[in-house]
């Protein structure tokens, strides 16, 4: 057990060792003077009977005990801790009674309170982790939803030519429907035929130009094979012609 | 259970699952940039000072480091003369935002039975945007293909390789 005395010595019950928390000094007790010490403590602000004191560190352990050596180890105790705190007072004697731990003398058990310290500081630091993490989390999550978003997106699937989904930049009016089809006639004549029977994806892009300014258009014929629903070529054409209206 | 132990274990269990998702995201971010394609394009120019006929076959092939390759073979005219086409051009290039890139260089190699003269080949480049003048965006995402081309118009739909997509 570890102890805190007048919120500076620690005392080491099972080892014996005495420290000062805020300066080098230090004690070994003996193991006579420890165990004393260590019912002293235990017993903090009460009385421990010299019987007592003389029955639990030396009879016991199958020593001869006497009166005279519990007083000397009283006062060997003593003159350490008045060199360790300073406090002459800290055991205090009751004449043919025995000796106690000052009350006044503060005590506290290290550690249990070094424990719960230890234990709220991981909670919070744990809490501090925990928290870190789920905003890394959502980070990430929010970064595969946009990707996600990003890579699933399409131009505008407007219309079909039969089987043939007609994707485009642009909104699709019946007129611009057949000058699309007519463009893409005029690179692939079987469209209309190829699309009754077969399903593909067109895709178009258009920019038409004012007078005396160039009309640009591209598509794209891309079969899809029915069993797996996937593209299986593409054919692009991108055209960009000069033309006077 | 001890509090102790409670934290523990679920500080391990939010450990886990994001270690799940770097490498999900990892995978994710990488495929994007992994995969390979074929097209097979036709460009068809009429402009004043830029006129040519380009039908052939695009495979691109990305290399790592921001790097592309992308053999392209075919046939190319002018107004008077029809020439061989292949050449394996290397691109570098970057991501500016979404998905658009910037190309940054492009390096040809002319491969046999080239006899395309380079200036004509630089217009087929320009067109296609591999040239670093205008930047290069992905239209659009399909099951297996992908629209890409320049900021102003798509050049090709490309189908990728192997189903990746």
């Amino acid at each position: 057990m570890i102890y805190l005395i007048e919120d500076k010595m620690i005392y080491n019950s099972d080892s014996g060792d005495i420290f000062i928390t805020d300066s080098e000094i230090s004690e070994k007790l003996t193991r006579t003077e420890n165990h004393i010490f260590s019912l002293l403590v235990e017993s903090h602000g009460k009385v421990v009977g010299r019987d007592y004191l003389l029955e639990n560190v030396w009879e016991r352990r199958g020593l001869s005990s006497s009166g005279a050596s519990l007083n000397q180890y009283i006062s060997i105790l003593r003159k350490k801790l008045i060199k360790l705190v300073n406090n002459k007072e800290m055991i205090i004697t009751y004449p043919k009674e025995g000796f106690s731990l000052s009350q006044n003398a503060h005590v506290e058990n290290y550690t249990e309170k070094n424990h719960s310290l230890s234990s709220f500081k991981l909670v919070k630091r744990a809490s501090l982790a925990s928290a870190i993490m789920i905003i890394v989390l959502f980070t990430i999550l929010i970064s595969c939803v946009i990707r996600l978003s990003s890579t699933q997106k399409t131009m505008f699937a407007q219309d079909n030519i039969g089987k043939c989904q007609l994707i485009s930049n642009t909104i699709i009016s019946k007129k611009v429907k057949e000058s699309i089809i007519n463009s893409i006639e005029k690179t692939n004549p079987n469209l209309q035929k190829e699309c009754r029977n077969y399903p593909a994806k067109l895709v178009f892009h258009y920019q038409e130009g004012g007078n005396n300014e160039k009309d640009m258009f591209f598509v794209s014929y891309c079969p899809v094979d029915a069993s797996n629903d996937k593209v299986s070529y593409c054919k692009s054409i991108y055209s960009n012609k000069w033309s006077r209206k | 259970m001890k509090t102790k132990e409670k934290v523990l274990i679920i500080a391990s269990i939010l450990c886990a699952v994001m270690l799940i998702m770097i490498i999900i995201l990892i995978a994710f971010l990488e495929d994007e940039d992994k995969y390979a394609c074929e097209a097979r394009v036709v460009y068809d120019i009429a402009l004043a000072e830029n006129s040519f006929y380009f039908d052939g076959k695009a495979s691109v092939y990305p290399q790592g480091n921001n790097e592309t390759g992308i053999y392209l073979s075919g046939v190319i005219a002018d107004k008077y003369n029809r020439y061989e086409f292949s050449q394996y051009v290397t691109i570098s290039s970057f991501k500016v935002r979404g998905d658009r890139y910037k190309i940054s260089s492009h390096k040809v190699k002319q491969l046999a039975f080239d006899n395309t003269p380079s200036h004509l080949a630089e217009l087929l480049y320009d067109v296609m945007g591999l040239t670093g003048s205008i930047q290069s965006y992905i239209y659009s995402h399909g099951d297996n293909y992908i629209v890409w081309g320049t900021l102003l118009y798509p050049t090709m739909s490309c189908v990728t390789i192997n189903n990746r997509r």
